[in-house]
């Protein structure tokens, strides 16, 4: 019970991080006199969603991964866990890193008047929105290995 | 110096800096725990898992660091047109190392 809502809410926070960075980029492309606790807001956001994603994603991840990995690695689909989880597992700690930036540059500098600081801004949304996209595609692989490894072991065992 | 190439404040400047460096130190962190298995262990034995140690000092490195760049005051020469490059240079580095070593090793 506990694994499923592990299970959910891990990718769940990943897409609300993905949908505030989006927020952020669309406020720090038109930033202006008006909408500089918007952008700090949504800074703010994505790092809270973010740590969030990692809370819960680690959870399941130390604590029911263990038994799926071992699935996984007996199925017709050992690259999702050699591969995907290998590299999603660490893969993570860069929009992570970066999402906790996110706050310090938007509080600190005034995006409507700082072109520079825009340009980081714009610049690590754009990498935290491309990565995280990755990082769900690699949680569906991953997931449809098990899938596939479960579905195969229940043909084997109606078969005897 | 060009009209948009400003300068941030002294702190992001520092803490990007030190984002910089955490994400390639990252990289090697992974790599080098898949490639030698003590160090695996023994971060393993420092919590209760490899991948929380790994976490704890990637956030670690990520906030001391940056605090001990802005202190020595040493990125006062970088603008932001600098970090940019070297944000995506950093990003290019550590995407194309994990993605490498887990796809060939």
């Amino acid at each position: 019970m506990l694994s499923d809502f592990l299970i959910f809410a891990h990718p769940a926070f990943g897409v609300l991080a993905i949908l505030a960075t989006t927020w952020l980029l669309v406020e720090a492309m038109n930033a202006n006199a008006t909408n500089g606790f918007r952008l700090r807001k949504a800074a703010w956001s994505v790092a809270f969603f973010m740590v969030l994603a990692l809370l819960f994603g680690g959870q399941w991840y130390v604590v029911y991964y263990p038994i799926e990995k071992a699935v996984i690695l007996k199925g017709p689909w050992p690259f999702a866990h050699n591969f995907f989880m290998e590299v999603k597992e660490h893969l993570f700690f860069i929009p992570l890193i970066l999402s906790l930036y996110l706050p310090i540059i938007v509080s600190r500098n005034k995006l409507e008047t700082n072109l520079g600081a825009r340009k980081i801004v714009i610049t690590i949304c754009s990498i935290i929105i491309g990565l995280s996209l990755f990082i769900e595609g690699a949680g569906a692989i991953i997931n449809e290995g098990a899938k596939i490894s479960y579905k195969q072991t229940n043909m084997q065992g109606e078969q005897k | 110096m060009s009209k948009d190439i400003q300068q941030i404040d002294g702190i992001s400047t520092a803490f990007g800096v030190s984002a910089v460096i955490t994400l390639i130190l990252n990289t090697l962190l992974a790599i080098a725990k898949d490639l030698y298995p003590p160090l695996q262990k023994m971060m393993a034995s420092l919590s209760t898992h490899h991948w929380i140690t790994h976490a704890i000092f990637d956030i670690v490195i990520f906030f001391a660091l940056g605090y001990f760049i802005y202190l020595t005051k040493s990125t006062k020469t970088i603008n932001s047109d600098q970090l940019v490059r070297w944000l995506y240079s950093s990003i290019f580095v550590s995407v194309s190392g994990l993605v490498g070593w887990f796809f060939f090793v």
